[in-house]
């Protein structure tokens, strides 16, 4: 009975994925007019759009993923780590041999809209084109023509480092009919202006959701979890909540509290580090005042989140030590009552990163320390030191469920052994 | 004596690098401030608090101060041109503050005091700490490691003393820290989020630092090899094509601005961990490289001769870089630092 049940499932699902195959995997790279690609080949040379296109790109953060630490900007050779293997993020100057110099607008909108290479293979979603689908053609086009301008670097790229079955590309075709669905953003009439522009920038060009939602096995995102917090796979990093209202992880958050920590990255209620701080150093930090205001205000209306049954708040046997370690580290920067020091030290009380249901980001945060990121708003930010080398794990178990469960914070204590495994933790 | 005070104020004044940008709140950093003049100073202590709005009586003068802020300066006003370039970004401010008032046609000679941030007083009634604003106060991750004048530090030999080098060395090794090409992930992770002219302050800091050198464990090494690496420090090998390290280090071995690091002062381990390193590719691996040509062409017995006679050396009184002219021979060809330039 057991197994005749597990081979029908099996059946089914070998249909789904032979259809699945054979839709998804049909060629549905786009093709414009012979008129249209004349237009847009002139277009090209238009310095307001190249300017346009700067700026898009950098909301885009494409450079972020597209540079090597050490190397040219846009010229390829990060490697992005995901659960199966890395990926390295092409050379997209406008080199004839190794970068996208022979491409046509063509057929960078197949990549940036459908997520297929020049040949029509499929590319892996770790570049986010599940995000980047919902861009515009006419953003799509300025981003083009600011690449195309860019001084060309020859850079082959680097060799994927991903293991059978992942490398074959096509094997994406399943994963593609599960989590893809190609489409340009459709605004909501019934919204603002300004909401539709933040829906677009956070849901599209900004891909929040990359990191700021939970991953399935298989590495997909799951409907209906946009923007509810998950820990980034290989990162180690959770990116919180980013609803304002009860239950959110940004709850009680003002809208200038989301303007200020995208653009200084500091705001009253918390600092930006680990990968968000990139993200504001390399990205939200340049857009305009009403881009932000346009990001924050979605953000205002993304709906309250359940609220878990409150589980039987236990506290953390080591609470007293943890207390006194606080007292002896860390109150001197983020005060006894944990309320910090507004533009200089972030709170502790009532902070997302504090009460994150993982842990991670406050253990890492303690073993770390580090800079906020400095900006143009915030160009000389004040530091914490690491304490990796001062706390043992037992003492950083203790002051991190201390800070998570003192003043308003009610979270899980945090334990050694949790301690112990982000403690070498690559800083990738 | 005269008097006076402080702080005072407007965002547009008192927000970091004079953008309008943040809000009032967040800028906020209050501060307690008096006056100096007998019992003056206490009445004022006492009265003013984070975010009040105060008036004050100055020769006749009504002066309004609107919701403390921020620590102005500690002590007397000097004029100007006068300024330290470490203490700029504060007279700026005062400067800015000085504008201001005599634009409110407030001539009277002012003596800024301020005893704290005003989170010191508030720290009793619960609220927020004191933070000074100034770049040893700012760089505390830093410090934690590099000790506070950037002195190295007591517990652990690993850790390079910053104080006194050379600026652009400093500056080039965080920038190394930050690409990568040199590797040590807690230096990696602490400089990764900062700019170029941040990076350059937190050097000139550290440049600019003044203190003596600590003693530090001399390594139990045979005669024998302290002769074979006095003669490679100031000889060379040339043999093997090592110069001498004096060739390039200064001829105290002290450094040579602006880019030159010294080598006296550095602990055994520290000394052989770099030297190794540059050989494992684990600092600064790509490129024709200057260090590592050297360090390649060494023994690896070598390696550990040189730094034993290094770290067993007195240091000179004097530990301060040459400066730039004092070098007489260019660097070699080949010598090349980091990917992108010649050194100096
Ligand atoms: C999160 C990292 C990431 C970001 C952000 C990102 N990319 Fe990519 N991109 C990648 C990776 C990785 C690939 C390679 C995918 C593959 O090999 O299947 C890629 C592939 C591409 C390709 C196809 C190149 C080729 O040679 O096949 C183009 C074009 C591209 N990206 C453009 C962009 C643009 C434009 C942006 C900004 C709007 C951007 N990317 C942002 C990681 C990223
Ligand atoms: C590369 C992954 C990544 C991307 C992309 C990303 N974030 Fe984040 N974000 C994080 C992480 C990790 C954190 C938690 C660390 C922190 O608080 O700084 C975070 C935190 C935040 C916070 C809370 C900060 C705090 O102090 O609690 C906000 C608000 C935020 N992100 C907004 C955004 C928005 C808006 C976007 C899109 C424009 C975005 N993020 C894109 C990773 C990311
Ligand atoms: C010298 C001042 C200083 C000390 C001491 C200090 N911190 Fe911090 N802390 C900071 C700064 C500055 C940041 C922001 C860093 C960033 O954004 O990367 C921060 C960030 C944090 C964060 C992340 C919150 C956020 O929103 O960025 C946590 C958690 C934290 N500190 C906990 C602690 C604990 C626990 C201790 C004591 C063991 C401690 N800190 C000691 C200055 C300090
Ligand atoms: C966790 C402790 C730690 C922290 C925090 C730290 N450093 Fe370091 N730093 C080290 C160690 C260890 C080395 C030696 C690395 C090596 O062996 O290559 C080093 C090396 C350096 C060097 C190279 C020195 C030389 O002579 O070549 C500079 C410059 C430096 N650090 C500056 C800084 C600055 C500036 C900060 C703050 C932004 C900082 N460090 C924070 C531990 C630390
Ligand atoms: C041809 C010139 C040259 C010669 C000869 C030379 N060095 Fe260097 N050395 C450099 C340069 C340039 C740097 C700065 C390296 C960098 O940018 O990382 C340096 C850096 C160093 C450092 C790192 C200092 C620090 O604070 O981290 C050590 C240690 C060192 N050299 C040891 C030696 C020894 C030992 C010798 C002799 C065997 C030697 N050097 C000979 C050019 C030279």
């Amino acid at each position: 009975m057991k197994l005749w049940r597990r081979g029908w499932w099996l059946l089914v699902l070998l249909a789904i994925v032979v259809l699945g195959w054979r839709y998804v995997g049909r060629d549905d790279r786009q093709a414009s007019s012979p008129v249209q690609r004349e237009a847009d080949v002139a277009a090209l040379q238009d310095p307001a759009l190249i300017a346009r296109g700067e700026y898009l790109a950098t909301v885009g953060d494409c450079a972020a993923c597209h540079t090597a630490r050490d190397g040219q900007r846009y010229a390829g050779g990060r490697s992005l780590g995901t659960p199966f293997g890395d990926v390295p993020a092409p050379n997209i100057t406008p080199d004839p041999e190794t970068g996208i110099g022979q491409w046509s607008f063509d057929d960078f909108w197949n990549a940036l809209h459908q997520g297929k290479g020049r040949q029509g293979e499929l590319l892996y979603p770790v570049f986010s084109y599940t995000s980047f689908t919902k861009v515009s053609r006419d953003d799509a086009l300025a981003i083009f023509a600011y690449l195309k301008s860019l001084p060309p670097v020859q850079r082959p790229d680097t060799a994927l480092g991903l293991e059978f079955p992942y490398n074959v590309r096509s094997s994406l075709v399943a994963w593609r009919a599960l989590y893809f669905k190609p489409g340009e953003y459709r605004p909501d009439p019934a919204k603002s202006e300004q909401w539709n522009r933040g829906a677009y920038l956070v849901q599209g060009l900004g891909h929040c959701n990359e990191c700021h939602t939970t991953r399935d096995a298989l590495g997909g995102i799951e409907q209906g979890r946009h923007l509810t917090g998950g820990q980034i796979p290989q990162l180690d990093w959770y990116a919180p909540d980013l609803s304002t209202q009860p239950g959110g992880g940004l709850d009680g958050w003002r809208t200038q509290d989301i303007v200020d920590l995208l653009k200084t990255g500091q705001s009253t209620r918390g600092s930006a580090f680990g990968p968000m701080a990139d993200v504001v150093r390399k990205s939200t930090q340049h857009m305009t005042d009403a881009d932000l205001q346009a990001v924050a205000s979605y953000l205002q209306s993304l709906p309250p989140r359940a609220q878990p049954a409150p589980a039987p708040f236990k506290q953390a046997a080591s609470h007293e030590q943890g207390g006194k370690l606080y007292a002896q580290r860390c109150a001197d920067c983020h005060g006894a009552d944990g309320r910090g020091v507004a533009g200089v030290y972030p709170p502790l009380n009532g902070n997302t990163s504090v009460t994150e249901p993982t842990g991670i980001n406050a253990i890492r945060s303690v073993l770390l320390g580090g800079f906020a990121p400095a900006t143009a708003g915030n160009p000389k930010p004040y530091s914490m030191p690491p304490f990796a080398q001062q706390l043992n794990d037992e003492d950083v178990a203790a002051v991190v469920s201390y800070i998570r469960q003192s003043w308003s914070n009610r979270a899980s204590a945090a334990t050694p052994e949790n301690v112990g495994r982000f403690r070498n933790t690559p800083v990738d | 004596m005269v008097v006076v005070v402080v702080v005072v104020a407007k965002e547009r004044l008192m927000s970091p690098a004079g953008n309008g940008a943040r809000p009032a709140e967040t800028g906020a950093k209050c501060v307690r401030a008096g006056v100096e003049s007998g019992n003056m100073r206490s009445t004022l202590e006492g009265r003013l608090r984070c975010g009040q709005q105060i008036h004050l009586q100055l020769f006749g003068w009504r002066v309004r101060i609107v919701k403390l802020r921020q620590v102005v300066a500690i002590g007397h006003l000097p004029p100007v041109d006068a300024v330290r370039p470490a203490y700029n970004s504060r007279m700026i401010r005062l400067d800015s503050l000085r504008q201001r008032l005599r634009r409110h046609v407030l001539r009277v000679a002012l003596v800024l005091f301020a005893f704290g941030a005003c989170g010191a007083a508030a720290a009793q009634t619960g609220a927020a700490p004191a933070v000074p604003d100034t770049m040893q106060q700012r760089v505390a991750a830093c410090t934690s490691c590099h000790g506070v004048h950037g002195e190295g530090s007591p517990d652990s030999v690993a850790i390079p003393r910053l104080a006194g080098k050379p600026a652009g060395y400093l500056v080039q090794q965080l920038e190394y820290f930050q690409t990568g090409q040199r590797r040590h992930a807690p230096m990696e992770y602490v400089v990764r989020q900062l700019s170029p002219a941040y990076l350059r302050d937190i050097a000139d800091y550290f440049a600019q630092q003044d203190v003596s050198y600590r003693k530090l464990p001399v390594p139990a090494v045979s005669a024998e090899t302290l002769r074979r690496g006095e003669q490679l420090v100031m000889r060379g090998d040339s043999t093997r094509g090592v110069p001498s390290c004096v060739s390039c280090h200064g001829g105290k071995l002290t450094g040579v601005e602006p880019m030159m690091p010294g080598l006296m002062g550095l602990s055994y381990d520290y000394l052989n961990t770099q030297l190794v390193s540059w050989r494992t590719r684990q600092r600064a691996a790509e490129g024709p490289y200057c260090m590592g040509v050297v360090a390649n062409r060494m023994r690896e017995s070598d390696i550990a001769a040189v730094s034993a006679w290094l770290a067993s050396h007195e240091p000179p009184a004097d530990m301060r870089p040459e400066p730039a002219s004092a070098q007489t021979e260019p660097l070699p060809g080949w010598c090349v630092m980091g990917k992108s330039g010649a050194a100096q």
